[in-house]
């Protein structure tokens, strides 16, 4: 049979009874042998099969396979493995050449697979005609299996190899790139076989971090010790400066001589940007709360300063005019008063947590407060207590002194009202002064504070209008309304 | 008696204003003749009222104090200015005295040294806090004295930051190389051993 394996010598099928008669005799043995041997005509019936292979298709003899193809019964293959064991009869029948090493899956009666190692060889009649095929397999199961396992491992380490966002090369004792996965010859704008053999010079990076980068291979190569997990910053191909994290170790020899390193890095850029945002945002924040600290404890110094001092000439004062000293005590009581407002504010503003834990309309009470004892201004505070979501309160809250803010350094107005109402679902804050007012169009200090205002209304998914009358006064309104109302709250 | 010293306050507190014009009222040789709460106002009062002397709140909103003070000072010379402030940072007293001011009174000074105060500016003496004239011989080192680079000065404001080198490197597009080299120029011109020392040193004298 393996001579009839053979390509270039073709069987010759005569009417000769006397051939029939051989592969007859032949019968006994080939039914012997653990090769499994089928005789197919031109349309992929069978002509004859060995003991072994009328046994592998779960029939009991021989004649239940006689003119029939692979399609005959789902009990020994599927009807998929079936078209395909035809597909390949109709190649060989059409090429006229034997297909051989064929390596298939085969689903035996019993139910299990097996993996087959099938040759299919094309039978001719005298005149060159092919007439049918002969084919053999073997069961190669066991082989098989290993095989694909190890195929199965080379491959995947194939895929990590190529397709991990790991950087990863190796380098003989001379720093000369031996070899390298995609990812890196990516980044050096270079195929991975044109890497081989180049220096450090030949990449992208400057000459300065090539040094580098030999010094640090030199390094390792002299001490063995791998240097692990350190961040440097490269440049790429396309021009860009990255982060990277790396790792060098010493590579061997079968004799335990170094014979260069291997190295892999990976993109942090974005780690260490994210990183710098949220330090840049805390700093921010920090800032601003300083800065407000400063303002308050600017502010209570100086109302304190301010009742020292009246308190300091009060008895002058009662002696010569009692209501003069009379109306210097109600000052002073404004003042302590005052000054009580603006420690609680200041208290609230070094302590976040305390003004997340502070209700709306206390937050509102206080902003009230602490201006009044700075400005003569009479504040009228109309407000519920309210349940809204921590940044909604503290936009409004922040609006609202910024709005203050305004009034007393700009407006001139001697009052002003702050009124918070609830509106169906959502609710309304008003802050109205009598002061001069400005022109909406016009550039003016008060526009610097409403465009911060403005922003803050955003961040809370509030509307902010504006409604200012030359010397009458202005109206901040500001609309707030939950998003949705979520069923679970 | 002689006739009593005019006084023009300004100041954005209202409720400050109010104090201060009580305590003048008690003080029969000082006589208040308007109040102003911003520079702009200040400036007009003073053309309109030519008072003797003008307490100046530094701080205030639409017209700072110094700014105010510039403007009066180069008009109406005679006017003696005191600047009245909570702050007693060194800047902000030199460019108040810069721009014309005579004196420059904290706002924790007693009623009756404010009263001295503004005799004093009357006739042409400087008045200053204590705290002043101590700041203004002991002005804060600044990087002049250690002779920092730019770069260096860069260098070390990341530092102080508390970023690492890699960082710094990546925020000042340079090599990790450099920076290594430029804090240690650092560290050898502030005569300092450590990154720690360096940040401490440099808050300390101002330098960041």
């Amino acid at each position: 049979m393996t001579e009839n394996a053979n390509e270039n010598e073709k069987i010759i099928l005569t009417e000769d009874f006397e051939s029939l008669d051989l592969l007859h005799k032949l019968k006994v043995v080939v039914d012997t042998i653990p090769q499994r041997i089928f005789w197919k005509n031109v349309r992929s019936e069978w002509v004859w099969a060995n003991a072994s292979f009328v046994s592998d298709t779960g029939v009991n003899s021989l004649k239940d396979l006689l003119g029939k193809n692979d399609l005959f019964s789902d009990r020994a293959w599927t009807r998929d493995q079936a078209e395909a064991f035809i597909r390949d009869d109709r190649e060989v029948f059409e090429t006229g050449k034997s297909k051989l090493n064929i390596i298939e899956p085969q689903r035996r009666s019993d139910g299990s697979y097996a993996w087959l190692h099938t040759n299919k060889v094309p039978l001719f009649d005298a005149d060159g005609n092919v007439i049918g095929l002969i084919g053999t397999y073997e069961d190669i199961s066991e082989r098989t299996q290993e095989e694909i396992v190890l195929r199965r491992h080379q491959h995947m380490l194939e895929t990590i190899f190529n397709h991990v966002p790991v950087a990863i090369f190796w380098k003989d004792r001379q720093s000369r790139f031996l070899g390298c996965n995609a990812y890196f010859a990516e980044r050096t704008g270079m195929s991975p076989s044109e890497i081989v053999g180049k220096s450090e010079y030949d990449m992208p990076w400057t000459a300065e971090q090539a040094e580098q980068y030999i010094a640090d291979d030199q390094a390792i190569i002299e001490s063995e010790e791998p240097r692990l997990n350190y961040i440097e910053q490269m440049r790429q191909a396309d021009g860009k400066l990255v982060w990277v994290r790396s790792n060098k170790v010493p590579l061997y020899d079968a004799a335990g001589n170094v014979t260069g390193t291997l190295a892999t890095y990976y993109d942090i850029t974005e780690q260490i940007e994210a990183s710098e945002e949220l330090r840049r945002a805390r700093r921010a924040a920090e800032a601003e709360r300083q800065r407000l600290a400063r303002d308050l404890h600017d502010a209570v110094s100086q109302t304190l300063w301010t009742a020292s001092l009246i308190a300091d000439v009060l008895p002058t004062v009662w002696e010569q005019d009692r209501e003069k000293g009379e109306q210097n005590l109600r000052q002073l009581r404004q003042l302590t008063q005052g000054a009580l407002a603006e420690m609680r504010m200041l208290l609230l503003e070094l302590r976040p947590a305390s003004l997340e834990e502070t209700g709306l309309h206390e937050l509102l009470n206080q902003l009230a407060e602490a201006t009044m004892s700075r400005k003569e201004i009479d504040i009228v505070v109309s407000a519920e207590p309210t349940d809204l979501p921590t940044d909604v309160k503290i936009g409004l809250y922040r609006i609202t002194q910024e709005a203050l803010n305004n009034i007393s350094r700009h407006a001139r107005a001697n009052r002003a009202m702050i009124d918070l109402k609830s509106t169906g679902m959502g609710l309304m804050l008003q802050i109205t002064d009598n002061g001069r007012g400005f022109d909406l169009n016009q550039p003016s200090p008060e526009r610097m504070g409403l465009g911060i205002m403005q922003e803050r209304a955003a961040t809370i998914q509030a509307t902010l209008t504006i409604d200012s009358i030359i010397s009458q006064g202005t109206t901040i309104t500001i609309k707030w309304t939950p998003k949705r109302m979520e069923p679970s709250q | 008696m002689s006739e009593a010293i005019r006084v023009l306050i300004v100041d954005d507190h209202d409720m400050l204003r109010k104090g201060i014009a009580s305590f003048l009222y008690s003080v029969p040789d000082l006589e208040l003749i308007g109040e102003a709460s911003s520079g702009s106002e200040a400036i007009e009062l003073c053309a309109a009222l030519n008072p003797d002397v003008v307490l100046m709140d530094l701080v205030m909103p639409e017209m700072d104090g110094v700014t105010a003070i510039q403007h009066i000072h180069s008009r109406q010379p005679d006017i003696h200015i005191i600047a009245l402030s909570s702050f007693a940072e060194y800047d902000l007293v030199k460019s108040a005295l810069k721009a014309g001011a005579l004196g420059y009174i904290l706002k924790n000074v007693a009623a009756e040294k404010l009263a001295e105060a503004i005799r004093m500016a009357h006739t042409g003496i400087a008045p200053l806090s204590p705290e002043i004239t101590a700041n203004l011989f002991n002005p804060p080192e600044s990087s002049t004295q250690f002779k920092l680079t730019q770069r260096e000065q860069e260098v070390l404001t990341l530092v102080v930051e508390g970023f690492s080198n890699a960082e710094i490197a990546f925020r000042l597009s340079i090599s990790q190389f450099t920076v290594k080299n430029h804090v240690s120029n650092i560290l050898t011109k502030l005569g300092v051993a450590s990154r720690t020392d360096a940040v401490r040193v440099a808050i300390q004298n101002n330098l960041v």
